[in-house]
């Protein structure tokens, strides 16, 4: 079975929407490590808002996808200096008992400030079971657009990125190893840079 | 208290669907298409059942059980519930978990907070969701074994 056999809609050109086409060499060997148990149950983790791209393609997968939209909240996850830290479990709340064997971070992290990242990934890190993996994308360029935009799972084996463009911000340029110490006990498993600047991290917990 | 004449709310719905970009094929329609509307005026607490497809365009907070019926929240229907049907349609506001029995459809004005249960799931471009989709209810295997190839650059 091709790994992205099905969109949810009508792909557009990525010059009419902003996007741009990025294969994530990783993510591809993830699914098709995932693909390999068919009848296994996995529980993800998606930060990005509610896309019926991705319901579409993970339904593919005997799953439970938790949609935390997490870029709807950001503005309260961003500090100011005078600003109280976020609270994690308010503004991502999980049950305790909650488990996922991967998080889609997408490139979220680049949106977060240092405080508050180290505040969310500690949040995530009980509820990553051993052999867990995590997936990101780290911009390297100097500058990028002021949201996060929407990563689409496209039918030819990659993915686009579908962003505004017209506004940019400075990038916070998180280096692997303030990721590795935000995330004690979670290896990086695979890292390369992507031809548009984006470095795609595959973290797995040991 | 509820509206039968059910081909203005159907027209309304129609005419609704017709603006929505990638808007689903409406349900099909159970019980010989009978269809009761819970106008926008009404609020309503506690349990309903019913053995009809349901239309909501007012504010519902309580459990909805119409599980061999479809339901649909229309654009001005704020529910704050569980909710089980055959189908689920949301083109308003519904905080609560919904079970499906065929399928769950949050459309491009839908809001859903709220963990969803249904063999097909679909969220039209727009749609606003937070929650959990399982659209597998089997039971869990055992945690997760198998790595891909490692490759650290």
């Amino acid at each position: 079975m091709a790994l992205f056999s099905r969109s949810s809609r009508p792909p557009a050109t990525p010059e009419e929407a902003g996007g741009e086409r990025l294969s994530a060499p990783a993510f591809r060997q993830l699914l098709q490590s995932l693909e390999r148990e068919p009848g296994r149950k996995y529980r993800i983790l998606d930060l990005a808002r509610a896309s019926g791209n991705h319901v579409t393609f993970f339904s593919r997968f005997r799953c439970r996808l938790q949609v935390a939209a997490l870029a709807e909240e950001l503005p309260a996850w961003r500090l100011r200096e005078e600003d109280p830290p976020p609270d994690p479990a308010r503004l991502l709340p999980l049950p305790p008992e909650a488990r996922f064997d991967l998080v889609l971070c997408w490139n979220l992290l680049d949106y977060l400030e240092p405080e508050p990242l180290s505040l969310l990934l500690g949040h995530l890190l009980p509820h990553l079971g051993p052999g867990s993996w995590l997936h990101a994308f780290i911009q390297t360029r100097g500058e990028m657009p002021s949201q996060p935009g929407e990563f689409l799972l496209l039918e030819d084996g990659q993915m686009e990125w579908r962003h505004d463009p017209g506004s940019t911000i400075q990038t916070p340029r998180h280096s692997r190893r303030t990721l590795e110490r935000w995330l004690p006990g979670v290896r990086v498993r695979q890292s390369r840079l992507l031809q548009n600047g984006f470095q795609e991290y595959l973290f797995q917990v040991t | 208290m509820f509206d039968k004449s059910k081909k203005a709310a159907s027209q309304q719905e129609e005419k609704s669907s017709a603006t929505a970009p990638l808007q689903p094929a409406p349900p099909k329609s159970s019980a010989g298409g009978q269809t009761t509307t819970i106008g926008p005026s009404i609020r309503l607490n506690g349990e309903l059942t019913g053995e009809e497809d349901l239309l909501i365009q007012g504010q519902v907070e309580g459990t909805i059980h119409l599980e061999a019926h479809n339901l649909t929240v229309g654009e001005q229907g704020r529910i704050k519930a569980n909710a089980f049907a055959r189908t689920i349609t949301v083109r308003g506001e519904l905080v609560g978990d919904l079970t499906g029995g065929e399928k769950v459809t949050i459309t491009a004005s839908g809001r859903v907070r709220g963990n969803i249960v249904a063999p097909k799931v679909i969220l039209e471009e727009g749609a606003s969701f937070k929650g959990s989709i399982d659209m597998d209810a089997k039971p869990e295997a055992p945690a997760l074994k198998t790595t891909p190839k490692s490759k650290s650059a």
